[in-house]
């Protein structure tokens, strides 16, 4: 009986040691969300780029949209404007504080729209182009050690703050080594998994980083899915003209 | 012999559970190799992730140094871009009520074609002329054809936007309803309120600060023809999530009006809201005169004000799978203009149109002749991720209780072909707005080509 009481104190001993020292080595997950967003804006300077959709449907064939967006997240605008197809030409979205239009060309009118919708029917939400915030928009509720593919990752399960929140629950794998964000799992109020986004390749300018290469996985749909490419990737200031409704008029057709 | 029974339905059974229980092994399988694929060993590893975070190559690498301004080269082409669209609606409508034993006679055809046309040329950053018109069938010599928009965007300088020439202008925030809409010369058609409008010829100033936009239109219509100019400046300023716009027309001895306009989202329902006064207005009532034979007479009112206001309600739904879809639509319409009871038209329908053929009233002086109208329409699409869509509508004049119910079918499973069944119905006493001619169904069966524009 000794003996097994001597055994189990060495043993706790033990645990405790091993949970000190993983509580050494556990990030605070809080500050890595906000390290996320930190690496994900642009605060000091603005963004720009051309967007390629490649859109593969089962139902409807694949798709591709090409687009223009620019971003200031220093007062949270965006402006995303569509190049092609022709029947999307001109059609754009402009964030400018807590409004977002969508502009028809058709009829020349700004209608408002949410960040939460899809934009034009692909697998990406308007939400996705603006600023990240994980931070202000989620709170950690769990956390484990992965593997993503080649890389040693942090899983980490998000609750929603607010209904702002496009989604209710994200489960996301941030890279021990840089801590980008390399996948996220994106999960209905029920917690049912909606869509899954990889974030493959990243373009850094200064300290901030942008994911040129985004898959985002339709998880209803088998074998629907949304590539985001973007290319000609600028940090150079914009004109303020730039996120107005005046500009995106001078796009129209 | 029993028990071999139950082997015979054991085995597959078992067989069944494996596969069953495999499917989901499958499923993580795929994921697995995606993303091995995407993060494998072979595009990403370590050292080509510690490489690149350095500013190597691999997962991280870095922005151009010099990429040019976008938002400068997006304004610029160096060829003139030409453009359109092509439309063509086929359509059989009938009237129920007046089916008999021939079925060939209950849809009587119709046929709308037509194209638009534009010219885009960018040959400045600070230069655009744009040009878009509207041809449509049957292309007679001299009409059927109309200039929707023929405009010049300078920038005289940074930061100020003037667009010359005729162009659009839609100043209202309202669907069905849209008195402040005060500049279009087109009103927005309750029955088809996200067409096009075209507007006038004007020189639009338009300053941007910050968040808030200032205009100034100078409207050139009558100036054409040696007449006077008309002034509209308008505000738009942000406030949170609303925008809220104030503006006015002013034109020496003509009608004027200032409006105001207030939208807004709360709780993820989309609210707008206009409100107008008019004076000075040139519109031609039908009054009753004892003292002239038919009992009725025209009169003009410019010294007296006119209040319109409208206010309404949007909001859209969809469930997590896409599968389910709901948009809503209600507004509610007070038109100052109108009269306390436009029964008065249909009461004295032989002399309105004694006055509408001797020039004393005009057709636009009839139009929406009632002080209230309500306005909904409620739609689903793609049902069930088919091509499939309803539509729930209504329109009506709440003062002579007529109106318009809709069912819409619409199916748009083919690329760029659209098919719809209409079931309308228009109730009312005879001569009512909604049904002069008494309450009654129609339907109306459409195929339309759509989206064809190159």
């Amino acid at each position: 009986m000794k003996r097994y009481t001597y055994r189990s104190i060495y043993l706790a001993g033990l645990l405790t040691l091993a949970a000190i020292a993983a509580n050494a080595q556990t990030p605070d997950f809080t500050a890595m969300l906000a390290a996320i967003d930190g690496q994900l804006n642009f605060p000091d300077h603005d963004f720009a780029a051309k967007l390629r959709m490649e859109s593969d449907d089962p139902e409807n064939g694949k798709d591709v949209k090409m687009a223009q967006t620019f971003r200031r997240d220093g007062n949270d605008s965006f402006l995303i404007l569509f190049l092609e197809p022709e029947s999307q030409l001109g059609q754009g979205y402009l964030r400018v504080d807590e409004n977002l239009w969508f502009y028809d060309p058709e009829s020349r009118k700004f209608n408002r729209s949410s960040m939460k919708e899809n934009l034009q029917g692909t697998d990406a939400k308007n939400s996705d182009f603006g600023s990240s915030s994980l931070a202000t928009d989620y709170a950690v509720s769990t956390w484990t050690e992965g593997k993503l593919g080649a890389y040693d990752v942090w899983v980490v399960d998000l609750k929603a703050t607010n209904d702002e929140a496009t989604y209710a629950f994200k489960k996301i794998s941030v890279a021990k080594k840089g801590g980008l964000l390399l996948k996220s799992e994106d999960f209905s109020l029920s917690k049912r998994l909606l869509r899954t986004a990889y974030y493959t390749s990243y373009v850094q300018s200064g300290a901030s980083y942008v994911a040129d290469v985004v898959l985002y996985v339709d998880a209803l749909v088998k074998g629907k899915k949304t590539r985001i490419t973007m290319t000609e990737i600028s940090v150079a200031p914009l004109p303020d003209t730039v996120f107005t409704k005046a500009y995106v008029e001078r796009m129209n057709r | 012999m029993k028990q071999r029974n139950n082997v015979h339905t054991f085995v597959p059974a078992l067989v069944a559970l494996v596969l069953l229980a495999a499917v989901p092994g499958v499923s993580i399988q795929a994921q697995d190799t995606l993303e091995e694929e995407l993060f494998g060993e072979v595009m990403f590893d370590d050292a080509l992730f510690d490489d690149a975070l350095s500013g190597g190559e691999g997962l991280v690498r870095q922005a151009d140094a010099n990429p040019g301004n976008p938002s400068a080269a997006l304004l610029t082409s160096e060829t003139v871009k030409v453009g359109g669209r092509f439309f063509m609606d086929v359509e059989g409508s009938g009237k129920p009520d007046a089916w008999g034993d021939d079925i060939s006679t209950y849809l009587s055809p119709g046929v709308a074609l037509g194209f638009d046309l534009y010219l885009d040329a960018r040959p400045d950053e600070d230069l655009r002329v744009f040009i878009k018109g509207r041809a449509e069938y049957p292309f007679a010599d001299d009409g059927d054809y109309e200039l929707m928009e023929a405009f010049a965007d300078i920038l005289p300088f940074p930061g100020l936007f003037v667009r010359s020439g005729k162009q659009t202008a839609n100043w209202g925030v309202g669907y069905f309803f849209s008195p402040a809409n005060l500049l279009n010369t087109q009103r927005v058609n309750p029955e088809d309120p996200e067409a096009e409008l075209t507007g006038p010829v004007a020189v639009k100033i338009h300053l941007p600060v910050g968040t808030d936009n200032y205009y100034l239109y100078s409207i050139l219509g009558e100036a054409v023809d040696g007449g006077p100019v008309a002034l509209a400046p308008k505000v738009e300023w942000m406030a949170g999530n609303a925008e809220l716009s104030l503006g006015g027309l002013w034109m020496p001895e003509s009608p004027w009006a200032v409006m105001t306009t207030l939208s807004t989202t709360l709780g993820g329902v989309y609210l707008f809201a206009e409100a107008v006064l008019r004076g000075n207005e040139d519109k031609r009532w039908v009054v009753l005169d004892s003292g002239s034979p038919s009992g009725v007479s025209v009169e003009t009112r410019p010294d007296e004000l006119f209040p319109l206001a409208t206010a309404g309600i949007a909001w859209s739904w969809s469930d997590d799978l896409n599968r389910a879809n709901l948009g809503v639509r209600a507004q509610y319409y007070y038109n100052g203009l109108g009269y306390d009871d436009p029964r008065i038209l249909s009461g004295h329908e032989l002399a309105v149109k004694t006055f509408l053929m001797a020039g004393a009233l005009g057709v636009e002086d009839l139009v929406e002749s009632a002080r209230h109208y309500g306005g909904a329409v409620v739609s689903t699409s793609a049902i069930l991720d088919s091509g499939f869509g309803v539509t729930l509508s209504w329109l009506g004049n709440l003062v002579d209780n007529s109106g318009k119910a809709g069912l819409g079918v619409s199916w748009d499973g083919w690329d760029r072909l659209m098919v719809r069944v209409d079931f309308d119905y228009r109730y009312g006493a005879e001569g009512s707005e909604f049904s002069p001619l008494g309450s009654g169904p129609t339907v109306a069966l459409l195929l339309s080509v759509s989206g064809a524009t190159f």
